[in-house]
């Protein structure tokens, strides 16, 4: 089975060409300073147009053997039909516009802590999740409002989760980073690196256990796993890869190599900047796609997810694209060159799929206007009712720190401390400082 | 100008005894500042360093395993043949004290220039620059300049100390903390990891692995420490490097706490005492405010639970400089829990503290506020609410004493006890979970010790039992407040809120 409508390169040849960009900031930074990766020569060659510029006219799949054999399709004509243009993008626009929202409220103190931006990256979580079904789960990172949204967590919800309000899709105790909707199977938004990638394999797993050992045949569940290119370099990635091939999991592992980790370039934190390569050398197909392009973004998301619908194994896919923003809001974003800033603008996801819908008659400009009147009227919506919504009630603190509160332990009278109607009312505060005190003074009488 | 006599001010002999490491910064101010060119003199087994302008006379003494005093030992020995010994020998040093003492002042001439310095010298400017902070007033100073500063002095002060972590470099840390310092050492002390938490602990917590660095420090970036180490040797090599390892928050730290607890913390145990582990662990801890369950916790009582770790918490600007110094100093692993919220507060210094010698004994808490009718102890963020807690106390007649504690492990069970039996009552703070806490451990320690003196059940204030809610109105109710602290010594004053 091959990469449909994807151009299937040898890796080698890839290596071969001098000329390759990729190639040459591999080189760059194979001369290092004397001691540990000097960082001020890397400086001076980031600013040099390398590194991913690659012509976005290519997506290349490097394979392992087992793919090696499989024959090419050409390109068919049209990537998508008229409505699934429209829909996907729809999702890019609320992604676009719910992200232009949140930073408004954060200045605006409707918001609190770090608060992680996806503009610029709307292609990936477009192009992938709008292929998944319900039941497929999603892991993602802290910067997940996105990829909550295209799984169909509503608008307001999310604002509303934001805004640390009972309405939150997490009833305000999650926050920005924590995005989680088990009906949507949003399995989380993980504030540490590489943390979600495991969580994501385990959900790949049960679905196979499901399948294979259930005997639910009807279970072809399949995981996304989202992540950076900082993450790349985190141990977990790498024994996940290991697992997921080994056992054939049905998880796809989706790499947002936006260049850039916070303030840590990618080529100055990894030793060979090619993250797809990581797949074969695991046994699975690696590939790289553009991820300003929506469309090809879609094609390899298409392939991959049908793969691990068919039981065949994980892929990884590296989407190369870049955040328009900040790493987070509170990131002064200094270290990053403005003329490579304004060569990722000059790609702009949303703009390219508009040119492709119109250039093909899928849409017109009409159309598209109508999408975007729409979309600013969910986000404006989502505000009030975020705004409206009500505060959580204190009695919510001391909820679900376990799914059984009897975990809580007995209390002084000698039942669970939660059947105590004055559990979560009168002494939520300080941790039962007033109940121990109670509990202290009664033996002091007692002694 | 010339600082150099008084910029030499022997350190507070209460908190800080004299002790070996005291001399250590200006033996290389000296150099630094004095006028060459030097004429050495080796006089019945003392070193005599001469300025030729002047007939000021220098010894060097006391400086085996001391940051400062280490690099005097390393650049005199580049001009001599010393030994260990004789640099070691620190009879003089009162004679020494009052040479340094007697002011000179037609010495000039900088020798930055100089053939044999010049490289070494670039390295010292901080501490020379650091000079500009003396005067005989009282001044503010942040935590987080308290911290770079700590970090900048000890940097120039010995070259086996470099700091690597995520950002310190180019990003000038997460928080700021290492800013500047790339500019001044460069990128082979100032060493951008990428995101692995894992490796980089346990690559710089073993110190077969520094020794390997630091060769390769001698041989490809530091040519002017090979001419110091000629004649040292493996000597020299084998004290290690001092690495300082910035966690971005200590949260991440969980990824790492394998390497921090199974490898840093046991492997001079494990080895019987031959291979120590001289790192630092350091970053924010702590409550942040916004961040949800999983950037918003402290690992005072997880950290303190393990023997083979010294655990700090600094404070006030005071604590950050004094105590980061000491951490960086000492031999063993060390987990230093800044507070993230405190960074940008300014606290009061004395020149004693601006000092580059200044430096706080491990182990040993400190007194913020004396008080007479209940002790209330905290550490970090939560010694200022207790202190503003005390205030308002003191207006409805009650005096806390409240006890910074600096220092979690070794805890100063001895200024804790002694409190108590003066006041008689009990109050403990933390941010951390109460059960199996910092505050669980302090209680053990006064029922151990002073049972017969306490005249109120220990009331212990902590972060609720749950993870920290993103909501900022849950926020606040899990973790302690002010008027909580208020409440609760009260209670244990008997009196009714
Ligand atoms: C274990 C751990 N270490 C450090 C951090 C701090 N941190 C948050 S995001 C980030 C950079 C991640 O970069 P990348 O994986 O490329 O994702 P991006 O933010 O670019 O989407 C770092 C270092 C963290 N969250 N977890
Ligand atoms: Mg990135």
């Amino acid at each position: 089975m091959a990469f449909a409508g994807i151009k299937v390169i040898q890796p080698l040849a890839l290596h071969a060409s001098s000329s390759d960009p990729y190639n040459r900031a591999a080189k760059s930074i194979a001369t290092p300073s004397p001691f540990l990766g000097s960082t001020r020569t890397l400086r001076i060659n980031q600013s040099l147009p390398i590194a991913l510029s690659r012509p976005a006219s290519s997506i290349v799949a490097a394979v392992s053997d087992v793919f090696k054999e499989k024959k090419l399709k050409s390109t068919s004509d049209l990537l998508l039909t008229k409505e699934e243009g429209l829909e996907v993008y729809e999702d890019m626009i609320l992604g676009r516009a719910f992200e232009d929202m949140c930073a408004q409220m954060y200045y605006r103190g409707k918001m609190f802590g770090f608060v992680h931006l996806y503009n610029g990256q709307e292609a990936v979580s477009s192009g992938f999740i709008k292929l998944l079904k319900k039941e497929d789960s999603v892991v993602s990172t802290y910067r997940d409002h996105v990829h909550a949204l295209s799984k169909g967590v509503p608008a307001r919800a999310v604002m509303s989760e934001l805004f640390g309000k009972k309405t939150g899709c997490c009833r305000g105790q999650g926050g920005s980073m924590h995005m989680f909707s088990a009906e949507h199977n949003v399995l989380g938004g993980f504030a540490f690196i590489g943390e979600g990638i495991p969580v994501a394999t385990g959900a790949a797993f049960s679905s196979k256990y499901r399948r294979e050992v259930l005997k639910q045949a009807d279970c072809d569940h399949v995981t996304l796993a989202f992540f950076g290119d900082g993450t790349c370099n985190n141990g977990q990635f790498f024994e996940c890869l290991n697992m997921a091939a080994l056992w054939k999991l049905p998880i796809i592992f989706v790499v947002e190599n936006n260049l850039w980790a916070i303030g840590m370039s990618h080529l100055r934190s990894t030793s060979d900047p090619e993250i797809w390569k990581k797949g074969p050398a695991f046994g699975m197909p690696g590939v790289h796609v553009d991820g300003m392009d929506v469309l090809k973004v879609r094609e390899v998301a298409k392939e991959a997810i049908g793969r691990a619908r068919r039981g065949e194994g994980p892929t990884l896919v590296e989407c190369e694209t870049y955040r328009f923003r900040g790493h987070s809001l509170a990131d002064p974003d200094e270290l990053r060159d403005p003329a490579e800033k304004a060569r990722y603008a000059a790609r702009d996801p949303i703009t390219g799929l508009k040119k492709y819908l119109i250039e093909n008659k899928l849409a017109t400009e009409a159309d598209l206007k109508a999408i975007e009147k729409k979309i600013d009227e969910v986000v404006e919506e989502a505000v009030e009712f975020a705004d409206e919504s009500p505060a959580p009630s204190r009695s919510q603190l001391l909820e679900n720190v376990f799914a059984d509160p009897r975990g809580f332990g007995i209390g002084p009278d000698g039942s669970y401390r939660c059947e105590d109607p004055k559990f979560t009312e009168g002494t939520a505060q300080l941790c039962f400082d007033v109940e121990m005190k109670n509990l202290m003074l009664n033996m002091h009488l007692q002694g | 100008m010339n600082h150099a006599s008084r910029y030499y001010k022997p350190t507070n002999t209460v908190s800080n005894p004299p002790k070996k490491r005291e001399l250590s910064h200006p033996a290389i101010l000296l150099l630094v500042t004095f006028g060459s060119p030097l004429i050495i003199r080796r006089i019945k087994g003392q070193f005599i360093i001469r300025f030729s302008t002047s007939r000021i006379c220098y010894q060097t003494y006391s400086l085996q395993g001391i940051a400062g005093s280490y690099n005097c030992y390393l650049l005199l020995s580049s001009l001599l043949t010393l030994n260990r010994k004789d640099v070691e020998d620190y009879k003089t040093k009162s004679r020494c004290e009052r040479l340094l003492g007697s002011g000179n002042q037609n010495l000039q001439l900088p020798f930055y220039n100089q053939k044999v310095f010049g490289d070494y010298m670039q390295r010292l400017i901080p501490v020379a620059s650091s000079m500009k902070h003396f005067s005989s007033t009282t001044k503010n100073m942040t935590v987080r300049d308290a911290l770079n500063s700590a970090l900048d002095e000890e940097m120039a002060a010995d070259s086996n100390v470099f700091i690597m972590g995520e950002e310190v470099g180019e990003y000038q840390g997460a928080y700021k903390i290492t800013k500047g310092l790339l500019d001044k050492y460069g990128p082979d002390r100032v060493v951008d990891t990428p995101i692995t938490e894992v490796t980089s602990t346990v690559l710089l917590s073993f110190p077969s692995i520094s020794y390997l660095l630091h060769f390769q420090l001698k041989q490809n970036s530091y040519p002017y420490i090979q001419a110091g180490f000629t004649g040292i040797g493996v000597g020299a090599a084998y004290h290690g490097l001092k690495p300082v390892i910035e966690f971005m928050t200590f949260n991440f730290s969980m990824q790492a706490i394998d390497h921090i607890i199974n490898s840093a913390a046991k492997s001079n145990y494990m080895s019987a005492g031959q291979i120590n582990v001289p790192i630092v662990f350091r970053g924010p801890n702590g409550a942040a405010a916004g961040v949800g369950a999983q950037h918003s916790q402290c690992f005072g009582a997880w950290f303190g639970a393990i023997p083979g770790l010294k655990v700090l918490v600094p404070y006030s600007s005071e604590d950050a400089r004094g105590l980061l110094k000491a951490a960086i100093r000492d031999p063993d692993p060390v987990v230093f829990l800044e507070n993230e919220i405190l960074y940008g507060e300014s606290f009061p210094v004395s020149p004693e503290v601006l000092d580059p010698n200044f430096c706080l004994p491990i182990g040993k808490a400190k007194i913020e506020r004396e008080g007479k009718d209940v002790t209330i102890t905290a550490y970090s963020k939560m010694v200022s609410f207790a202190l503003k807690a005390a205030e308002i106390l003191e207006k409805d007649g009650i005096n806390a004493e409240v006890i910074n504690l600096r220092c979690i492990r070794p805890l100063d069970r001895d200024t804790i006890n002694k409190s108590v039996r003066k006041t008689n009552r009990l109050v403990t703070v933390e941010e951390g979970f109460r059960q199996h806490g910092v505050g669980a451990e302090i209680c053990a320690t006064v029922v151990e010790d002073s049972f017969g003196y306490l005249d109120a059940p220990v009331e212990r204030i902590a972060g609720a039992d749950v993870p920290t809610p993103y909501a900022p109105n849950l926020e606040r109710l899990a973790f302690p407040q002010i008027e909580d602290i208020v409440r609760a010594t009260k209670r244990a004053c008997y009196r009714s809120a």
